[in-house]
């Protein structure tokens, strides 16, 4: 056994979180079996107003409850229905548009779209320069979404890394004309770097973000390692 | 959505390797708790295979790197750690340890996963590189680099 195995010996899980967690567990399988059931209920019931309403249904199924931004250097959004299907594509630059007119992501599940984008040969060109795929999820159940892109195939192969973020991020986003993925990385940066703008973020690829981000971390790591008692900069 | 038993099972087999990367990644008991829920919750809503032991382990690993990294985000973002409770998780190391555990929790977040994969789970440089999605240079700089600040630090053959 090394040092730093013995040194890790007493670090374990508790009993206590254990049990704690195995009944968080069954409470969240039985929420979400109860509330699938009722979903599933209030999903027949409401096709058979839109069935009823015509136009409506339609609507009802063209409107986006969710979005995944996909950003490397082409940032492509995909809007999902309430059925977790794509009824929107938005490329937010010229690599997005490029791959949004190859591929054909309309009414697919999304994890099949995400693995279509992912394994698209233009869009691998992109991510062989960049840094890992970075996927940002705005959702009322963004967890479940989150832990569906991990699941997708190529999601490990990309250097995949997935953040949630909320829908006044998504309005501030498109406000501004980025993907949520990007003014997301924007506004973390610029909590550590202030005179960063959203103009200067149209010019940067999302690898260089990344990159950047990763720097300030890492600068805010060790001067918090080195014991100066000093906050990390940015705070709010 | 798994089973409960299999929820119960991962919980079981899982636990320790999750309690121990939300250790070296974060610095409060709350956010380690709260972390450590929120993997086997996604673990619950997986709809996904796993091909073998091993590649669930992976999962688990990368899923539990992601959620740190989630966690510290949103605390940079909703509210400032008080530095007396950074070190609180510390406090349930041996003494006899304490010097290189507080070295290794020193090092950037990169460098630590590395080293704590390689000498504690005892993956190869080439298996890190696939669970964190890596190419396998960066990895041995991540692995050199933690390394060579841990002699600086502590001096010697210190791991």
């Amino acid at each position: 056994m090394n040092q730093l195995q013995e040194a890790l010996r007493g670090v374990a899980a508790t009993q206590e979180l254990k049990e704690w967690t195995r009944r968080r567990l069954v409470r969240e399988r039985t929420r979400r079996r109860s509330a699938g059931r009722k979903g599933l209920a209030a999903a027949v019931c409401a096709c058979l107003l839109c069935l009823l309403l015509g136009a409506g249904g339609y609507r009802f199924y063209m409107s986006p409850v969710s979005y995944i931004s996909i950003d490397v250097n082409p940032s492509l959004e995909l809007g999902l229905n309430a059925f977790d299907r794509v009824v929107q594509t938005v490329a937010y630059n010229d690599g997005g548009d490029e791959i949004a007119a190859r591929l054909s992501l309309q009414n697919m599940p999304y994890q099949q779209a995400v693995d279509e984008v992912l394994s698209d040969q233009v869009f691998q060109s992109y991510a062989a320069q960049g840094n890992g795929v970075v996927f940002t999820v705005v959702s009322g159940d963004g967890a479940r979404l989150q832990a569906g892109l991990e699941g997708c195939s190529g999601y490990y192969a990309s250097g995949g890394h997935s953040y949630l973020a909320d829908a006044r991020c998504l309005d501030e986003a498109h406000t501004n004309g980025l993907s949520v993925g990007k003014y997301r990385a924007y506004l973390e940066l610029s909590e550590y770097d202030p005179s960063v703008t959203v103009d200067d973020c149209h010019h940067m690829s999302m690898g260089e973000l990344q990159q950047r981000l990763e720097q300030c971390h890492e600068g805010a790591q060790s001067t918090q390692g080195h014991g100066h008692g000093e906050h990390r900069h940015g705070h709010s | 959505m798994r089973t409960e038993e299999q929820a119960n099972q991962a919980v079981e087999e899982y636990a320790d390797l999750v309690r121990r990367l939300c250790f070296m990644r974060l610095k409060n008991r709350e956010d380690s708790e709260d972390v450590f829920q929120t993997v086997f919750l996604k673990y619950l809503l997986y709809d996904g295979t796993f091909e073998s032991a091993e590649h669930e382990k992976a999962w688990f690993i990368r899923i539990t790197i992601n959620s740190c990294k989630d966690s510290l985000r949103s605390v940079f973002r909703r509210r400032t750690l008080p530095l007396e409770v950074l070190s609180e998780e510390a406090a349930a190391v041996p003494e006899e340890h304490g010097a290189l555990l507080e070295a290794v929790l020193s090092l950037p977040d990169h460098y630590k996963d590395a080293i704590y994969l390689f000498y504690y789970e005892g993956y190869s440089a080439v298996e890190i590189a696939e669970i964190l999605g890596r190419k396998e240079n960066t990895v041995y700089t991540w692995l050199s680099r933690g390394r060579a600040l841990l002699r600086r630090r502590l001096g010697g053959d210190c791991l």
